[in-house]
């Protein structure tokens, strides 16, 4: 492939893809050593730094959690240790999909092609999924009793 | 000044152009991305909906308790964590490549994908001895299907026995319980089977990429975007574990 690009005329270059010609691909390069290089950089790290404490806290409350053994029969401590792992989950995800993957930087309608079918699309299945199985354990003799504890009208028949 | 916002955008379907200011392979990565989430997402939905549609279900704790070199130790998270922190520290070596590509800085590209490329097969091997260990304990896809070739004594160890209802689930009801630990093992092996051939794929690109980098194929087409194409895949597998971490270890 690259012996065909020694011409130097961008257009015969890339005949077969010209969003390189538009896209700005070829121009906006800078120096490694700019300020606005090494700007880049710390930002980089700052979040790397982010994601790390992110994680130590994650990893952290679950030793204590697995030390501690909390009592998730109670629905709001099971749904409050759950809220909170995925809070943070979605912290780090926003994190990776804005800086890492400079969806942050690209233009307000290329965001909203990705992000709102993957928003509406997973909300809905997910949704959609845990409906259905909170069906299936509500008219099961054997799986009965969840729903129906939290809904304090039945204690499990080998409690 | 209306005519020639008018101008503006029926340029736009002229072509010359660029709506996005991205170039096509970005955008087809992204949508191909987008697809891959959405599987990911019915992996990782439907584990949630069996966990949620059994009233026991195997404590991470007490499944992945095993670190290499260390024997018997017991202790849950540590691993996983080291492999969740190799995998966040190799998307960042990769956000660094993709930014010495934007410098057309060629040292610094092979530098960096290098590193990234450490840290791919060290998850991959950090991965193959987690998968052995499970293996030998036992668990495979299929797995503890039938009390009467997995007795309730090869599988309450995966269970916390101070969690609600499981003593009395496992003496009472062991078909319940071996269907949940049927299902746990049968969803991770598929979901991080799947993460790892996503792992495997991104390793072969950055393969190729250093090989092209080296022989000066990106200098000579003028830009790295292939390098940043090849990262936006790699962040996604990093993204992907996040989400495994979570649900499958913490939670």
């Amino acid at each position: 492939m690259a012996q065909t690009h020694h011409t130097g005329s961008e257009l015969e270059l890339f005949e077969g893809d010209q969003s390189k010609l538009y896209s700005g691909v070829l121009m906006h390069h800078e120096d490694i050593n700019s300020s606005e290089s090494k700007a880049k950089v710390r930002k980089l790290i700052v979040v790397t730094a982010i994601l790390s404490i992110v994680t130590i806290v994650e990893v952290t409350v679950g030793l204590i959690l697995f030390k501690s053994n909390p009592d998730i029969s109670k629905i709001a401590i099971h749904l409050g240790i759950i809220a909170f792992f995925v809070i943070l989950t979605m912290v780090k995800a926003k994190y990776i999909v804005s800086v890492f993957m400079h969806l942050g930087a690209e233009t307000k309608h290329f965001k909203a092609i990705i992000l709102v079918p993957a928003f509406v699309l997973m909300g809905w299945l997910i949704t959609a999924l845990l409906t259905d199985s909170a069906y299936h354990l509500a008219i099961s003799d054997t799986f009965g009793f969840t729903v129906k504890s939290i809904l304090g009208t039945h204690l499990p028949y080998y409690k | 000044m209306a005519q020639s916002a008018t101008n503006k955008k029926l340029s736009a379907w002229r072509g010359g152009v660029s709506p996005f200011s991205l170039g096509y392979g970005k955008v087809m990565m992204w949508i191909f991305l987008l697809t891959d989430a959405l599987t990911f997402c019915g992996l990782l939905a439907s584990m949630g909906a069996s966990r949620f549609g059994h009233d026991v279900w195997p404590d991470p704790n007490h499944v992945f308790h095993s670190v290499p070199f260390f024997g018997s130790w017991n202790a849950p998270l540590v691993f996983v964590s080291f492999m969740t922190f190799v995998l966040i520290l190799s998307s960042v070596t990769m956000v660094l490549a993709v930014h010495a590509g934007h410098c057309k800085n060629k040292a610094g590209v092979i530098k960096w994908l290098t590193w990234t490329l450490i840290g791919g097969v060290t998850f991959l091997s950090c991965q193959a001895w987690e998968w052995t260990h499970l293996y030998m304990s036992g668990a495979w896809w299929g797995s503890f299907n039938d009390l009467a070739t997995s007795p309730v004594s090869s599988f309450e160890h995966f269970f916390n026995p101070s969690k609600p209802y499981v003593t009395a689930a496992l003496a009472q009801d062991p078909e319940m319980a071996l269907s949940a630990t049927h299902n746990f093992f049968n969803y991770f092996f598929t979901v991080t089977g799947f993460h790892g051939l996503h792992v495997t794929t991104g390793v072969i690109l950055l393969v190729i990429g250093l090989l092209n980098t080296i022989n000066n194929t990106y200098e000579h087409r003028g830009h790295y975007e292939m390098i940043e194409k090849i990262g936006l895949y790699w962040h996604f597998v990093d993204l992907v574990w996040v989400f495994v971490f979570t649900f499958y270890y913490l939670l």
